[in-house]
């Protein structure tokens, strides 16, 4: 355990060393050096303009997130229970799964105007079906054995589905909330450079037509260890957590 | 306590529409009275079980349990031919998930841990306990919600025969001590006789009732493998044709 850490961050400083390397090759203010986008993420923390942007974005990242959790997971469920609902919803799942992000960000814009409530759905309807896919075949993997159980035993709907149901779909929980929250971040990007004034994605497009490598490149570093902060301390405790009964 | 099932069948989802499982099956079970339902394997037994706990719904006949004073619905107590204990769930957790959550209940289950014997184990996870334990383990889950009717379907089958037998006995002293009725189903004969008050045979499919034998060695004579050794001889001997299995 201790000795893999050391190999990623092992790993890690070579990458920031052969980025270094092509910078002072390069010798060009289009490739900076990870020095100066360090110095720049330095002053862009004091002046507080990246914290401020990255809060906006993580609240949309959450916001997207829970809403598409929450959605996907009930449909995904009531797909996986009842065959006659997954018959009847299956080509809707098959139509939104298909639509590329872009074009549901623009048309929910142009339906409902460039807002915050706009933008966060157009993220969660990006995510919902691959999370009701993924919950769908969580569903019905369910153990029949253990649902008789429940039900010779009377355990009512609460009960069963906390200490039954959802242990069952924990994996599936896990493996859709961690592909999902990697694609809302992406997405959260796009539909903030394409119709809000702040966060990430704005402040990227901004750099990008002022042509300032150093600032992109700054603004991208902070937000991926951001999410990698969140992938160890939330979603790896997380799944230790659930999954300590295994043996 | 009265049961009734006139005809059960199942849809094979073949060209034969429905097969036959059961048949004009005619129970009464006594308050407090071990029943063991003895019958080739695959002839039914489980379907049955499962109405009588009201987990099938689809069948022609009657179901009545008594409940006890005080409750609404009769209450079952179900213990599976596999132990079905929650793995992600620790062994007081299992027994406590059945009952309403009180400080009292909480205290029942604990006793009743302490009881069968299971306290050393009990914040374990069930995968990490042997087989013999994790059905012990559903034994105590049954028991602990006070059951008006016990049901078990074959709980010892594929144990080995040291641990099925201290299960056993471990099961007469429980019921000894929280007597409730119960139908077991199994198709050892040792073990029907005992364990039961009364053995009732079971027909090959459609199952039905071709005989209905008191088993009158004393309680306390049942751990003495020669008393149940003569008994089940002289059952086979006056009544072979129970045990033609074809």
């Amino acid at each position: 355990m201790r000795s893999s850490l050391g190999i990623q961050i092992g790993s890690f400083l070579a990458l920031l060393a052969l980025w270094h390397l092509a910078a002072v090759l390069a010798k060009s203010s289009l490739l900076p050096n990870p020095v100066m986008v360090i110095e720049v993420i330095g002053e862009a923390i004091a002046s507080g303009e990246l914290p401020y942007h990255l809060a906006i974005t993580l609240m949309r990242v959450l916001a997207s997130f829970i809403l598409a959790m929450v959605i996907g997971t009930a449909i995904g469920i009531a797909m996986g229970w009842s065959r006659s609902f997954n018959r009847l919803f299956d080509p809707w799942l098959v139509f939104f799964l298909n639509i590329p992000a872009l074009v549901l960000i623009i048309l929910i814009y142009v339906w409902f105007g460039l807002i915050e409530i706009a933008a966060v759905s157009a993220v969660a309807l990006n995510k919902i079906p691959n999370v009701a896919v993924t919950l769908r075949e969580g569903t019905r993997a369910l153990d029949k054995d253990y649902q008789e159980m429940a039900r010779s035993f009377r355990l009512g709907f609460a009960k069963t589905m906390v200490h039954v149901i959802l242990p069952q779909l924990y994996p599936y929980l896990a493996a859709t909330a961690r592909s999902g929250l990697a694609l809302i971040w992406k997405i959260v990007l796009v539909v903030e450079l394409l119709g809000r004034g702040n966060g990430m994605g704005f402040q990227l497009h901004l750099f990008f037509q002022l042509f300032d490598i150093t600032n992109i490149l700054a603004y991208s570093l902070s937000f991926i260890i951001v999410m990698q902060a969140i992938e160890l301390v939330l979603f790896q405790p997380a799944e230790r957590r659930i999954s300590r009964w295994r043996r | 306590m009265e049961i009734k099932i006139h005809a059960k069948s199942f849809s094979t989802g073949g060209l034969s529409s429905e097969q036959p499982v059961l048949e004009n099956i005619d129970l009464q079970l006594r308050p407090g009275e071990f029943v063991v339902l003895f019958g080739p394997s695959g002839c039914g037994k489980t379907t049955l079980l499962n109405i009588i706990a009201g987990l099938d719904a689809f069948y022609e006949g009657d179901v009545r349990l008594p409940s006890a004073e005080g409750r609404v619905d009769p209450v079952t107590g179900y213990v599976f031919q596999t132990p079905r204990l929650l793995p992600w769930r620790t062994v007081r957790e299992n027994i406590q998930l059945v009952l309403d959550g009180d400080e009292n209940d909480l205290e029942m289950a604990d006793a009743l841990i302490e009881d069968m014997r299971l306290a050393e184990f009990a914040n374990s996870y069930p995968n990490r306990l042997s087989v013999g334990m994790r059905r012990r383990v559903a034994l105590a889950r049954a028991f602990i919600v006070a059951p008006d009717l016990l049901l078990m379907d074959e709980p010892f089958i594929s144990l080995d025969d040291p641990t099925a037998r201290r299960l056993r006995m471990l099961l007469l002293d429980v019921w000894k001590r929280r007597r409730t009725t119960v139908l077991f189903v199994t198709h050892d004969l040792r073990e029907a006789v005992m364990l039961a008050d009364r053995i009732v045979f079971l027909s090959t499919r459609p199952a039905t009732v071709i005989a209905d034998i008191a088993v009158d060695i004393p309680r306390d004579e049942r751990h003495d493998d020669s008393r149940i050794e003569d008994f089940r001889s002289m059952l086979i001997m006056k009544n072979g044709f129970l045990f033609a299995d074809p």
